[in-house]
């Protein structure tokens, strides 16, 4: 009888029946149970035992345990039965054993003392339970931590790290080997080093640590923003050990919080140019308005005297309508430039006829300024309003800014490219405004000075643009200004 | 102090606005003088010993705009007495911390203008 050894209780009056009860739970059970003398050798074996490790009973009994421990593990045996030998009890030992054929099973292990009729401990009975496949606490861990993005590290109340895992290796760049054994100081800025004595005092008097949003550096010297969350690690009675830390890397979230933040200040500038523009535009608009307002007075005013025709009012009038009209176009031009709605309609014209047309406008509109033309006939495929919008607008600023002087438009071929220049002898632009001039909302000119919605530039140079050319301007201030136009001939 | 005359100084930098202005005002029977900027006004204002009645002032000008007129004859003891309006086309409210009697908005209310000139010249 295999399990003689549980049959120990004299004082019990039933014995018979005890011991069948006992030879039924054990022949039937799922778990293995065995038992086994103090140095090791098998003394029972059940048929589960045999279904599990793939020893008959006659095989098993009187030979060592060691058949169903793996090598590596033969201390533990050492260990389990000493606790026996003191009468203590194994509980739910987490372990390997093998099988006959050599496969390694998961085994929760309890091992409890068998006692004589005067209890004295003689043997071990062991249950053995296969856990393999099964859910264990220790796996399930040990694969989170594995897996885990976040870098999950301990390491002792001393700051010595006893863990490392695949996270901390990519985000630090040390390998566990490297780290483990070594202070976490190792992966602290020289700046910081304050933080650790904080956090291990913090610790020590069992506090968490949650969140804290700090700096490491890497093992190639690269820092890394991180969100810290340290814990204490008890034991079972409760004493703090060491601690674990997760750290999250925030680099990148810390970057797109500042590109956000960028993105709003410069929407908030923009929002704030736009505001700036309507209050420009509606200034705009009231100057030929006012004007219109006070003629159509002078009109209607008794004392008027003859001289004032009603031709010439129409002609004037006529003149500030023409300045309200374009102005509503340039408003209208922002946004379809704007919207992405800028279509070219090309045709074929000869560009010295545009520009003599253009320079003509401006000669009959009384300006004070001269203007000379030095044209070479170019033919070429462009969008004839955009472009007589573009030479018109230069032109225009030339006689603005131009004190009277003489204005000198060329226009000359280089290649394949017509290139029309707009001279003046004015006030000029700075160096540091010449590279705003072209941007929306812009002008050289401190405000006040001069009228305009400021757009004339960068609707000029969108224009160019759609046309696969170019638009700079050279000047000093007090000598001048010239903007030169380069537009391919054929698109 | 010079006792102020029946003439109206306007101060505006568009040459038709100004023109036709100073033409409604000669229609109504004033005196009215035409000013292209603050500079010009200012200077003339200092040359003379006669004052007018009224400043009507434009905001925004070359060389010196409303504001620093203003301002100018604020720190001048002699002028700053002179009653002014101003006319703007851009936001009356920051006009209106010029300590002038009026703000006009552009287009400009003639006969509103008008008014402020009849109770002052």
């Amino acid at each position: 009888m295999e399990c003689k050894e549980f049959l120990i209780d004299q004082r019990h009056g039933n014995r018979d029946a005890l011991i069948s009860l006992l030879y039924a739970i054990v022949e039937s059970s799922d778990d293995a149970i065995i038992s086994e003398t103090f140095d090791g050798t098998i003394t029972s074996w059940n048929p589960a035992a045999q279904r599990m490790f793939g020893y008959t009973a006659d095989e098993a009994i009187g030979k060592s345990t060691h058949i169903i421990i793996p090598a590596d593990r033969h201390a533990e045996e050492d260990y389990v039965l000493e606790r026996i030998r003191r009468g203590q009890k194994v509980d739910h030992f987490e372990t390997i054993r093998q099988t006959k054929d050599g496969r390694l099973l998961e085994i929760s292990l309890t091992v409890s003392p068998i006692l004589d009729g005067f209890g004295n401990v003689v043997g071990a009975s062991k249950i053995l339970r296969d856990t393999s496949g099964r859910w264990s606490l220790n796996a399930l861990l040990s694969s989170i931590v594995t897996s885990s993005d976040d870098a999950i590290v301990s390491k002792t109340l001393d700051g010595i790290v006893t863990s490392w895992n695949p996270a901390a290796e990519r985000m630090f760049g040390y390998t566990a080997e490297e780290m483990i054994g070594k202070s976490i100081r190792t992966i602290i800025p020289e700046d910081r080093q304050a933080e650790e004595d904080f956090v291990l005092g913090q610790i020590r008097s069992g506090n968490k640590v949650d969140h804290f949003e700090t700096i490491r550096q890497a093992k190639d010297g690269r820092l890394i923003n991180i969100s810290l969350t340290v814990s204490p690690i008890k034991t079972v009675t409760g004493e703090i050990v060491g601690a674990s830390k997760i750290a999250r890397d925030i680099t990148a979230r810390l970057a797109a919080e500042r590109e956000r933040t960028s993105a709003l200040e410069s929407l908030k500038e923009a929002l704030a140019a736009r505001d700036e523009f309507i209050a420009i535009a509606a200034h705009e608009l009231r100057n030929p308005l006012n004007i219109l307002n006070l003629m159509w007075r002078i009109s209607g005013s008794q004392g008027r005297p003859e001289k004032e025709l009603p031709g010439k009012l129409v002609e004037k009038s006529s003149a500030q309508l023409a300045r309200l009209s374009s102005l509503v176009d340039r408003l209208l031009d922002i946004s379809r430039v704007r919207s992405g709605t800028f279509d070219l309609y090309l045709e074929e014209f000869e560009l010295a006829d545009l520009v003599r047309a253009v320079a003509n406008r401006f000669t009959v509109a009384e300006y004070e300024s001269p203007i000379s033309l030095k044209l070479n006939e170019i033919k070429g495929t462009w969008d004839r309003l955009r472009i007589d919008q573009v030479i018109t607008n230069l032109v225009g600023n030339a006689i603005k800014f131009g004190r009277g002087k003489p204005i000198e438009i060329e226009l000359s071929r280089d290649a394949d490219e017509a290139v029309i220049t707009v001279r003046d002898y004015g006030i000029g632009i700075s160096a540091e405004n010449a590279k705003r001039v072209f941007e929306r909302f812009e002008r050289g000119e401190s405000r006040g000075e001069h009228e305009g919605l400021g757009l004339g530039l960068w609707i000029s140079r969108e224009i160019v643009r759609a046309h696969g050319g170019t638009i700079g301007v050279d000047s000093e201030p007090g000598n001048g200004a010239t903007f030169v136009v380069r537009l391919p001939v054929h698109r | 102090m010079a006792s102020p005359d029946d003439e109206v100084m306007v101060i505006e930098d568009e040459p038709e606005a100004r023109t036709h202005l100073v033409e409604l005002l000669q229609l109504e029977g004033f005196k009215a003088t035409a000013y292209a900027n603050g500079a010009e006004a200012l200077a003339e204002l200092q040359r003379r010993t006669k004052l007018p009645c009224l400043i009507v002032l434009d905001i925004r000008m070359p060389v010196m705009d409303g504001p620093q007129f203003r301002a100018a004859l604020l720190a001048d003891a002699r002028l700053s007495a002179i009653p002014v309006v101003v006319m703007t086309g851009f936001d009356p409210s920051a006009a209106a911390k010029l300590s002038v009697l009026r703000v006009f908005r552009k287009p400009l209310d003639f006969d509103a203008l008008l008014t402020a000139v009849r109770a002052n010249c």
